[in-house]
């Protein structure tokens, strides 16, 4: 796995010279999830020079000299394409998980230099170079374009039925890791008809017969196959023998789907017939994630008796990812799709925009954070039997049945006039205070000991939370009732709720406008009742606040600002300069668009910056410091 | 050593995560015939913001934050325990969760019970280790002795601390107090205080220097006759 992870990392940074073609036709259309790294837009933004003087190129480039007993000086020496885009992807099968990755290639002989330094052989077959690492439970398989990379292990379940696993000659008798496991027969499962059967479409057969129609003749076995598949009974088999016989029949198994994906031509079915894939394939991307249908992901992680529970996904189609790094911007857009109803359901729930109202009560100069919703309750509950539907499986009808009672039980007007659905909560500074605390005074008589209330100054969070109430009778009457419990005091139409044990500062309550108020700090909300609060939005604040159902805004550079050194201990200079030189961040929600809603997260880069890559290395660099 | 004491581990995960303060009171009332009352007391009060705060997060450095219920049953728990033990009577703890105070108070027949006791817990939390305080008291001579060895596992203990965990036990204090019917006409150890009344003995200190080895708390007290 180890191995895994350093060639992922190298992919990020891999050969200047090669334009090979695009790998992604190799990559099975029934792929579980496919990551990839395009390093030609990578490297715009940066050169080999500064990867390798970078603290991840330098650890990466320290760890490949290690493994290989080479001195390796540049990532280019590596022999990797630095122009063409790697790929990373997982397939399941009933047999066995296969963790494949893909690299193009720019010089042959660099990567040749690279690989053959392995104590592990090299068999040669049509200009593919195989090297089977029993250690690494790996493949390593290259040609001139290319290398591949596959990891996996025969999984247990798949021998638990003793008759196939007779065919491999593994005997299950007395075997305590495998007797116990019930066995699972996913191939025959309709449950899990959102893959096909794995080993039909694109992974290789389990079967050991079609072996050898994948594996050329003359080629030389992998070499820890050396048992006999006929052999169905041993005598006396140990735990450990049938470790290794299923450890064979994994390599066996990885290096015919490594030599699967040498033989796969273009325009067979590939992961590029996904439409959920291809909404990936924006070449401004630097790098991409997609993961195939949320109910099959959920459903293969469900124990197979409880299948008939677990359609709780149904209606999410797939996820995917997209990192752009810009000179001004970081920005990750991730998605994921709805079926048509699903999509309506959703449509009609976002269906409300904040209070245009709130935007007074915004201070952008002062701001550390905010976060902000706007959703319909009133759709929202009429929703709730739509989507419950179809995810409770077996007992669909029962809970259809539930959520249109709860539809007809809720007065969704009502509901919707109490909380109308849109809500900001802005943390809107640091404030010093003082906070008592119990001690002892102790009698220099008899040192008996009294408790004592002392104080201590404390920096703490100020914030004010807003929510639109068109009918906030229910809310007055609980607070009605806290003044009634003595837990709340009323003071010229502000109700604040003291400290305590569990809170550590006053809450002070104002509603206002169709606006129920809830802040720390008692001169705001009295300025928000006379009307003399002076907010001051920027443009940009203004416009991520009334564009977008979801919005969260962060500004280290306010925090780092406020933050009092002595609370933060040894570390508070490293940390001040850290968040001090930190960009803001923003989230925002996409709305729903062509059947898919989803979330961007911007990280604004620091003017002193030249791009957002070196950003991202800069502070891995300061991160690292911080320890 | 405190790796395998819940109740010592959350209380003191508490205080570690954020620079926090905290005091320990050990009050040990000592009667002539050697039978007497201890009361240990472990005050967050003056954390208790971050405290609170850290209560609403279920772990926070990969260590699960314990919830009200859990403290309240391990102390339960502890004062359970003691009651069972022999020679130790009138158990009482209270946890105040408005200032993080949690007290635990015994009688016991003799101070040798005390050592007893510590050894039983010390054993049922499977901790390997020399008692570090043992209590004695000579009734004949009248003479109270607290016998202190830093020992090697918590050297050992102290050493793989990290330094930002450190730094919280320097901003805590230990404070031992011992109490006599007699008045005390000597005490060997002079990081220590005599009350005016000439019956009582104090030792302030912080936590740190008892923990890294720097303090030594070990005292011989002479009592007239």
């Amino acid at each position: 796995m180890k191995r895994v992870l350093q060639l992922i990392a190298l992919a990020t940074c891999t050969g200047l010279t090669a334009s090979a073609q695009d790998l992604a036709y190799k990559i099975p259309e029934k792929a579980f999830t496919v990551a990839s790294i395009k390093s030609e837009q990578l490297f715009r933004l940066t050169t080999v020079k500064d990867v390798n003087n970078s603290l991840l190129g330098k650890k990466l480039l320290e760890s490949i000299s290690q493994s290989t007993k080479k001195d390796y000086k540049s990532i280019d020496d590596l022999g990797f394409s630095l122009s063409a885009n790697s790929y990373y992807y997982y397939q399941l099968t009933d047999s066995i998980d296969y963790t494949c990755v893909l690299i193009p290639i720019a010089d042959l002989s660099k990567v040749d230099a690279l690989l053959r330094s392995s104590q592990q052989p090299v068999f040669e077959q049509n200009g593919i170079n195989v090297s089977v690492r029993p250690d690494a439970k790996s493949v390593v398989a290259w040609n001139k374009q290319f290398l591949f990379l596959t990891y996996g292990r025969a999984k247990d379940n798949f021998f638990a039925d003793s008759t196939r696993a007779a065919r491999y000659g593994i005997e299950l008798a007395g075997d305590p890791y495998v007797d116990t496991v019930e066995p699972i027969e996913i191939t025959d499962s309709a449950a899990t008809a959102t893959y096909d059967e794995p080993v039909i479409v694109e992974a290789p057969s389990p079967m050991p017969d079609t072996i050898p129609t994948t594996v050329p003749d003359d080629a030389p076995p992998p070499p820890v196959a050396d048992f006999n598949y006929n052999d169905t009974y041993n005598e006396g088999q140990s735990y450990e023998e049938r470790q290794r016989i299923k450890d064979s029949v994994s390599l066996l198994w990885l290096t015919n789907n490594a030599l699967q994906v040498f033989d796969k031509k273009e325009n067979t079915p590939s992961i590029l017939n996904s439409p959920g894939y291809r909404r990936t394939a924006d070449p401004e991307a630097v790098a991409t994630f997609w993961m195939t249908d949320m109910q099959s992901i959920y459903s293969s992680f469900l124990p197979y008796t409880l299948m008939k529970y677990g359609y709780l996904m149904r209606g999410y189609g797939s996820y995917n990812a997209r990192l752009y790094l810009g000179k001004d911007q970081m920005r990750l857009t991730s998605e994921i799709g709805l079926d048509p109803q699903k999509a309506a359901s959703y449509r009609k729930i976002c269906d409300q925009q904040l209070n245009k109202k709130f935007l007074k009560y915004v201070n952008s100069d002062s701001l550390i954070g905010f976060m902000s919703i706007a959703f319909n309750t009133e759709a929202y509950v009429n929703e709730i039997p739509s989507l419950f539907q179809g995810i409770y499986g077996k007992y669909d009808e029962e809970m259809n049945i539930f959520g249109e009672f709860l539809s007809i039980a809720l007065d969704e007007k009502a509901i919707a006039k109490v909380v109308k659905g849109d809500a900001l909560f802005l943390l809107s500074g640091l404030s010093q205070k003082q906070v008592s605390y119990s001690s002892y005074n102790y009698d220099p008589e008899t040192f008996e000991y009294r408790d004592t209330v002392k104080t201590r100054t404390e920096t703490l969070p100020d914030f004010l939370y807003m929510f639109s109430s068109d009918d906030p009778r229910i809310i007055e009457r609980l607070l009605q009732y806290g003044i009634k419990k003595e837990k709340i005091l009323q003071d010229n139409g502000v109700y604040s709720l003291g400290q305590s044990g569990k809170m550590p500062f006053n809450l002070h309550f104002l509603i206002k406008d169709g606006i129920v108020f809830i802040g720390t700090s008692i001169k705001d909300i009295r300025q928000i009742q006379s009307g003399s609060f002076k907010g001051n939005i920027s443009k940009e604040q203004k416009a991520l606040l009334s564009k977008n159902n979801f919005s969260l805004f962060f500004n280290p550079k306010t925090l780092s600002a406020g933050l009092p050194a002595s609370e933060l201990g040894d570390g508070a200079e490293k940390m001040r300069k850290l968040l001090g030189g930190a960009g803001n961040l923003y989230m925002t929600s996409t709305g729903i668009k062509d059947g898919y809603v989803g979330v961007d997260m911007v990280a604004d880069v620091p003017k002193e910056k030249e791009n957002a890559l070196q950003y991202f290395l800069d502070l891995i660099e300061e991160m690292g410091n911080l320890k | 050593m405190f790796s395998k004491q819940p109740l010592i581990v959350c209380l003191f995960l508490l205080a570690v995560f954020f620079s926090s303060c905290f005091e320990v009171i050990e009050d040990v009332t000592v009667k002539k015939d050697g039978s007497g009352n201890m009361k240990l007391t472990l005050n967050f009060s003056q954390s208790k913001t971050k405290i609170a705060t850290l209560l609403m997060m279920d772990s926070i450095r990969g260590h699960k934050v314990p919830g009200r219920p859990e403290i309240e049953e391990k102390m339960q728990e502890a004062a359970a325990k003691l009651k069972t033990m022999k020679g130790i009577s009138n158990v009482t703890q209270q946890t105040d969760f408005n200032n993080y105070i949690a007290t635990i108070s015994f009688s016991f027949r003799n101070t040798s019970d005390i050592n007893n006791l510590t050894k039983k817990l010390l054993d049922e939390y499977e901790v390997n280790t020399n008692i570090a305080a043992t209590y004695s008291y000579n009734q004949e001579k009248a003479q109270f002795t607290r016998d202190y060895k830093y020992s090697s596992e918590v050297r050992e203990q102290f050493s793989k601390m990290k330094e930002k965990d450190k730094e919280v036990l320097k901003a805590a204090s230990y404070i031992s107090i011992f109490r006599f019917e007699n008045v005390i006409s000597s005490y060997s150890n002079q990081a220590a205080r005599l009350a005016k009344n000439q019956q009582a003995v104090m030792q302030r200190l912080p936590l740190y220097d008892l923990v890294s080895g720097k303090a030594d708390i070990s005292n011989q007290i002479q009592l007239s006759k």
